[in-house]
């Protein structure tokens, strides 16, 4: 209490600079990015076009009807060419009243041009650049990006929400950036990414998510379709929910079984030079269907019934898994796997790999399990010609 | 020249904060660009050498328990070249504080305040500093214990988030390629394990000096904990990505997600780093300002702050074009050369020193040596 006037002083000093006014950075000073489509145009250069969200102005009287439906927002979406992102985005900004904002960009989405000639240019901006988050989705859209970000979308606030809803939902892949740059920083150097198709329907355009992209070298290298990349999950682990049907015998008619709970995980083993993997896949379902005339309340016929689930879901792995071979491009995870248990050999042939991919022997060791028949058990009456 | 009572427990949470400080955000690409997936076993293996470092300073402090680095190599190597290599000495702290300010500046400037002036940034932190330390040593090493909880509350606000996205398979192979890629990692980890020697300013302070050994090791401890928890977390969640990004704790933030409302929380990151950072440069610039003053025979410190301050934020800047330089191995034998080096030389001056002079300075040991 010498000073008390100097204490004074600092204390008013340290007050001009704690309200931080150097950064400060008023919403309606910026333009939000909720999705940005990247594209290649034909001289080879970057297309940049984000989608902008557009705050409705309070003034515009129309939140009278109850909560504002996502049709009325409008999506703006608007691009430029650059040499790479940035100088793309440096040229946006040319067009724009506002501030650019990366903050909230959940979406990337790739034109599948830009994805045959490689990703590592924006890729590398995504994530050197302080903003984008590392859990926005990517993808990699068929033709050009910025038709998905054109999209209006009835049910979400915009294309990007949806996609990414999408993505959730896990029907298909769901990819963030930090997910990404992990596969692409593992021994194989591969990565998949989900594909955005735009379904044109009566003169409305929607796009989905169908099938995937994979990537070798962060250039594309092949396309998957959607019971193939459903198969691909299955061998990532990432499969949360699935519906298997098949004839419950064969000739006979199809039954279905929900899987609620399903895990895999690959051992790799090598004998003799003979490199081979082992899926084993653990899962428990119920019965959704059932058409054919098995009686499921006997236990003999469940377990005919599980046995024909299983060959099923192995066939669809199996595609996956020749489809891989057949390319060459280790998208499913051997490499990281004989790696990991295997490093000396693996570093061995390390260099081998294309060939030996092709070759490796893969096992599959399926556990199924019908938990529940559901709410009827042996449905007679829906029977044609009821056994007797 | 200063007075001031502080236990020993104070001094370990102290130093321990002060050091943990910059590691926690770089440490992990810092040690796992080496090492990759063996990241974990690095700092266990750095834990002997912060062990040896403390039990230098502490068993320095025994021999001479009221005076500070400064004063007992003077008295141990001669004035005219104590003199000379305790400048050597105190620029190394001034330098190397210097260096945690550009980084928390490059952090700031990088993530959060990208128009304001690097200036401002550096000298209000400074400037903060400043005031700490000017109060005396009573508020430096109680700052970090007022504190403490705030940090690890918030830490552990990003790390209990994240423990769902934990995969442990990325550990795997563990130890494919021997020993010596982590030791080379627990290499890189010198160049924060030798600012314990720090400590040796704060000890003639301690007035429980018996368990002051202990209380040091456990803050050895305690630092080798939350670099190994940061490591496993960090790698855990990143994988072999960790390598690629400057702040790769910074990353975890960003990726929390929980039930999709609970995101963006990286802010929580930068209050752990503030906080952090004040903790780490007044725990320097505090013994710059009182080891400069003592060396030039000054009768307070209190005047010296202000201008080793303003030296700090110009060699912030001077000294270092880009901080990524930081982590080579000349700097970190740099640092090694001031945190075990001088401490070790000292200690073998003062033993033989003991066994071939009359014990009339034998005075001030006693009492310290039936612990």
């Amino acid at each position: 209490m010498r000073h008390p006037y100097r204490k004074l002083s600092i204390l008013l000093c340290s007050m001009v600079l704690l309200t931080g006014c150097w950064d400060r950075m008023e919403i309606n000073d910026l333009a939000i990015i909720t999705a940005a489509g990247i594209d290649l145009t034909d001289n080879d250069r970057i297309k940049l076009s984000v989608q902008l969200f557009v705050p409705s102005p309070p003034n515009s009287e129309q939140s009278s009807s109850g909560p504002s439906s996502g049709s009325n927002n409008k999506t703006v979406v608007r691009d430029a060419i650059g040499i790479d992102m940035a100088d793309a985005t440096a040229r946006l900004q040319e067009r724009l009243s506002r501030k650019v904002f990366w903050g909230q960009a959940d979406v990337f989405v790739f034109g599948e041009k830009l994805a045959r000639k490689g990703i590592k240019e924006p890729l590398d901006f995504l994530t050197r650049h302080p903003h984008p988050r590392e859990r926005a989705n990517l993808f990699v859209s068929e033709g050009e990006a910025e038709n998905v970000l054109k999209w209006n979308t009835p049910i979400e606030r915009n294309s990007a929400e949806s996609l990414r809803e999408m993505a959730v939902l896990r029907t298909g892949l769901n990819i963030s950036i930090l997910q990404a740059i992990e596969e692409l920083s593992e021994e194989a150097h591969t990565a998949v990414l989900p594909i955005v198709r735009i379904l044109h329907k009566e003169g409305e355009a929607s796009p989905f998510i169908s099938g995937s992209a994979t990537f070798r070298d962060l250039r594309m290298a092949d396309k998957l379709n959607t019971t193939e990349t459903r198969g691909l999950l299955w061998l990532r682990n990432e499969i949360k929910s699935a519906t298997i049907t098949s004839p419950a015998y064969p000739g006979a008619e199809p039954a279905s079984v929900y899987l609620f709970h399903a895990s895999s995980k690959l051992v790799p083993s090598i004998h003799n030079d003979e490199w081979r993997i082992r899926v084993i896949i653990d899962a428990t379902g119920n019965l959704n269907e059932n058409a054919s005339d098995l009686d499921t309340t006997k236990e003999a016929n469940v377990l005919k019934l599980q046995q024909a689930f299983k060959q099923t879901l192995q066939k669809r792995i199996e595609e996956t898994v020749k489809k891989a071979q057949q390319s060459g491009v280790d998208y499913l995870g051997f490499a990281e796997q004989f790696y990991r248990h295997y490093p000396k050999q693996w570093r061995k042939d390390k260099s081998n790999w294309d060939v030996l991919f092709p070759k490796v022997v893969v096992n599959y060791d399926i556990r199924l399990v019908i938990a529940r028949n559901g709410l009827t058990g042996n449905n007679k009456t829906l029977q044609q010609d009821g056994t007797p | 020249m200063e007075r001031g009572q502080v236990s020993a427990a104070q001094v370990a949470v102290l130093s321990f904060t002060a050091v943990t400080a910059t590691s926690l955000l770089t440490a992990p690409t810092v040690v796992s660009s080496v090492v990759k997936q063996d990241v974990w076993l690095s700092p266990l293996l750095a834990l002997p050498i912060g062990f040896l470092i403390v039990w230098l300073i502490v068993k320095l402090n025994q021999i001479y328990p009221d005076q500070t680095l400064v004063q007992y190599s003077m008295k141990l190597l001669g004035r005219p070249l104590g003199i000379a290599v305790n400048l050597i000495y105190l620029f190394f702290i001034i330098h190397t504080t210097a260096y945690v300010l550009r980084q928390f500046t490059d952090f700031m400037k990088l993530t959060f305040l990208f128009t304001t002036p690097a200036f401002v940034v550096a000298s209000s932190m400074i400037l903060v500093c400043a005031l700490i330390v000017r109060s005396g040593v009573e508020i430096v090493v109680r700052f970090p214990m007022l504190l403490l909880p705030v940090v690890l509350s918030l830490i552990l606000m990003v790390y209990m988030p994240s423990i769902k996205d934990i995969n442990l398979h990325n550990f795997e192979p563990v130890l494919s390629e021997g020993l010596v890629a982590p030791l080379k990692g627990a290499f890189r980890l010198m160049s924060w394990v030798p600012v314990f020697t720090f400590m040796n300013f704060y000890l003639p302070f301690v007035s429980n000096k018996r368990h002051v050994l202990w209380w040091a090791f456990g803050s050895v401890t305690i630092f080798t904990a939350i670099v190994f928890t940061t490591f496993v977390m960090v790698y855990a969640i990143i994988g072999a990505a960790t390598p690629i990004y400057v702040y790769p704790f910074m990353v975890l933030a960003r990726f929390i997600s929980l039930t999709e409302f609970f995101e963006h929380l990286e802010s929580l990151v930068m209050m752990v780093w503030v906080i952090v950072i004040i903790v780490r440069i007044s725990f320097g610039l505090y013994s710059a300002s009182l080891g400069l003053a003592q060396c030039l025979g000054f009768p307070s410190y209190r005047p010296l702050v202000l201008p080793i301050s303003m030296i700090m934020v110009l060699l912030s800047y001077w000294s270092v074009s880009n901080v990524e330089f930081v982590f080579s191995p000349e700097f970190i034998i740099y640092y090694l050369i001031f945190g075990i080096g001088l401490p070790a030389l000292l200690l073998t001056l003062s033993t033989i020193r003991q066994r071939f002079s009359k014990p009339h300075n034998g005075q001030d040991e006693q009492g310290e040596y039936n612990v």
